[in-house]
């Protein structure tokens, strides 16, 4: 019997002893299966990437190209918390507690994929993907020609 | 001494040869991204800009101001330190007592005092005349505040939570009103108030391209006597407002 414990407690220390601080938590992706970069590529280097997608989105109004936040939001929110920031075990927080670098991009930014209800404007019924927007312009012009008829 | 300045001159005129050179390259592969780019980016050719008629705005509606809060995820019922990028404001002529009601926000200036003002570039215009906020560079300082003269903009004091995802905003930047800038990038025609104003049947916000002179504004425009506020400031709004 206090072999068996021993056993176990060596067991135990043995495995703890491999890594002093816990790896991070990844969670694969919720939606889509293949990410816009490779791992690699996309684990040393987003960062970069997103800054320079910011400059053109927010100053030259270039939106939807590969590199949007908020298409990482998107696919990486997690199951249970609906976040990529607010449970310890999220996407982006995972990693970033682990190397200790603060994040403040979802002091601003939705740190949540739009949900129905604040996807578009609250006329308007969303779709996941880009059919909200396709369907917003046909509003637009439903509006348009009821805002004729008056 | 004159060998020298020769020399000299040639190197300069070399200098110049290399340096214009892939300038000018620079320059056309930026007009050819434009062009492939189409849809994706603003539009140097367009100037947004809204006719508000103010004999169609009625006194005790408040649809527009409305749509803007919830379409850019700002507070529905604000306290007095909120955001608030759009007002309701009652003006009244002393001598005669005629009153109107104008919807104020963001005049979008072709001579912005905010952009001239602000210390890190935060405050800017795009090139299709809408004046924005950078705000991955706004230190809060609040110049812009102080330089606007139509008090458009404000300043988030508090922590926020629960953004649009379309529409980031954060404690500590300055922000206004963006001309529903994300809707326009994503190919829409109206802004919110624009939308709700048309839905409210009052129709009094037109919205649309001021240098297209097919659009229904262009032509609003020409047809209907129209002004600036506080014309005499010479900053070009592209708001103009019909009856005041």
């Amino acid at each position: 019997m206090a072999l068996l414990v021993l056993a176990l407690a060596a067991h135990a220390t043995g495995a703890a002893g491999e890594e002093r601080t816990p790896l991070p938590m990844i969670e694969r992706a919720a939606k889509g299966k293949q990410c816009v970069g490779e791992q690699e590529f996309m684990r040393r280097n987003h960062m970069e990437l997103l800054k320079h997608q910011r400059e053109d989105t927010v100053r030259q109004g270039v939106r939807g190209a590969a590199f949007s936040l908020k298409a990482c939001v998107e696919c990486h929110a997690g199951r249970d918390s609906g976040s990529v920031a607010r449970a310890p075990t999220d996407f982006c927080v995972s990693c970033h507690s682990y190397a200790a670098v603060k994040i403040d991009c979802f002091e601003c930014h939705a740190s949540q994929p739009p949900s129905k209800s604040t996807a578009f404007h609250p006329l308007v019924p969303s779709a996941p993907g880009g059919a909200g927007v396709i369907r917003l312009a046909g509003l637009v012009r439903q509006v348009g020609r009821e805002g004729a008829a008056r | 001494m004159n060998g020298r300045r020769k020399a000299l001159a040639l190197g300069v005129a070399g200098l110049a040869g290399i340096v214009i050179a892939p300038g000018v390259r620079l320059i056309e592969v930026a007009q050819a991204a434009s062009q492939a780019g189409g849809g994706a980016g603003a539009n140097p050719r367009v100037r947004w800009g809204m006719l508000i008629d103010t004999t169609r705005c009625k006194p005790d509606c408040d649809a527009c101001v409305r749509a803007c809060r919830s379409e850019n995820g700002l507070a529905p019922s604000p306290k007095p330190t909120d955001a608030q990028w759009m007002r309701k404001v009652e003006i009244r002529e002393i001598r005669t007592g005629r009153s109107a009601s104008v919807p104020v926000m963001c005049q979008h200036c072709a001579m912005p005092p905010c952009v001239d003002v602000c210390p890190t570039g935060a405050s800017f215009k795009r090139t299709d005349g809408i004046v924005l906020v950078d705000r991955h560079r706004c230190i809060g300082c609040r110049y812009c505040m102080m330089a606007c003269p139509y008090k458009a903009r404000s300043f988030v004091h508090e922590p926020l939570e629960g953004q649009q995802a379309d529409v980031p905003r954060g404690k500590g930047c300055v922000e206004g009103c963006t001309m529903c800038v994300h809707r326009l990038d994503a190919g829409q025609k109206l802004t919110a108030c624009a939308q709700a104003c048309a839905q409210a049947g009052h129709n009094a916000i037109v919205f649309g391209d001021l240098n297209d002179p097919h659009s229904e504004i262009a032509w609003r425009v020409r047809e209907l006597a129209s002004r600036q506020l506080r014309q005499d400031l010479g900053l070009d709004t592209s708001v103009r407002y019909h009856g005041i």
